[in-house]
């Protein structure tokens, strides 16, 4: 139950990339519901924006993860590159 | 072990190096009503969770000194039953597979919405049916719950 892979600094900065996506999400997603004060009807229009672009965002993380970003070449399944 | 449970029951225990998805998440579970405790690192996290009474334990896989998985194992020696969540941006197959005897644990892909972490939290604390289940990996990625 160790980290499988064998490039670190790669796997910490795929890391670093999904902790800071979460942090960005999740604090607009807090101001939109009001969890530090009320918010208007416009500002609650940019923190929508923000919260769908980081969203897509994580998604397109996501996608990159599944399809080998961040594995070891070994283990990327076949398909995805020489 | 059992003498503070009545003090913690129903908390939940989060264990996340980053400060920022620390206070994150501890706001987010609280503002949901949930009573939270925070720590920064795998060894205060079991030191905690040792000492019982948490309905949840929520636990980053890298962390300082003693990854998630690492506290897992060893939270499981004496406690076969409170759930855990596993957060990560990746893990590998077989670091998951190595987690199903440690059932009950769900998996969280970061990079997650508040949403998706709540349903994750809800399931968690969703009674059971009297037995251990298996492993459930729940890596819904925001946007996706």
């Amino acid at each position: 139950m160790t980290p499988s892979s064998h490039e670190p600094e790669r796997d910490a900065s795929l890391h670093r990339v999904a902790d800071r996506l979460t942090v960005v999400c999740g604090f607009a997603e807090l101001l939109r519901d009001g969890a530090y004060g009320p918010v208007n009807d416009e500002q609650k229009r940019v923190l929508e924006t923000l919260i769908s672009e980081a969203k897509e965002a994580g998604a397109l993380f996501h996608l990159l993860s599944q399809q080998g970003l961040g594995r070891p070449e070994k283990t990327k399944p076949p398909g995805t590159g020489a | 072990m059992r003498g503070r449970t009545s003090k913690r029951a129903g908390r939940i225990l989060v264990a996340e190096d980053d400060p920022e998805i620390r206070e994150l998440i501890g706001r987010a579970l609280v503002l949901a009503g949930h009573q939270v405790d925070l720590c920064e690192e795998g060894a205060t996290a079991l030191a905690k969770a040792r000492q019982g009474g948490y309905a949840l334990v929520i636990l980053d896989y890298r962390m300082p000194r003693r990854l998630g998985t690492t506290v897992l194992k060893a939270l499981r020696q004496d406690d076969p039953s409170t759930p855990v969540i596993l957060m990560s941006a990746h893990l590998p197959d077989d670091v998951r597979a190595g987690c199903r005897p440690f059932a009950p644990v769900q998996f969280l892909a970061k990079p997650f919405s508040i949403g998706v972490l709540r349903d994750a939290v809800a399931r968690s604390l969703r009674p059971r049916s009297g037995r251990r289940g298996p492993s459930t990996p729940s890596c819904a990625a925001p946007g996706h719950s």
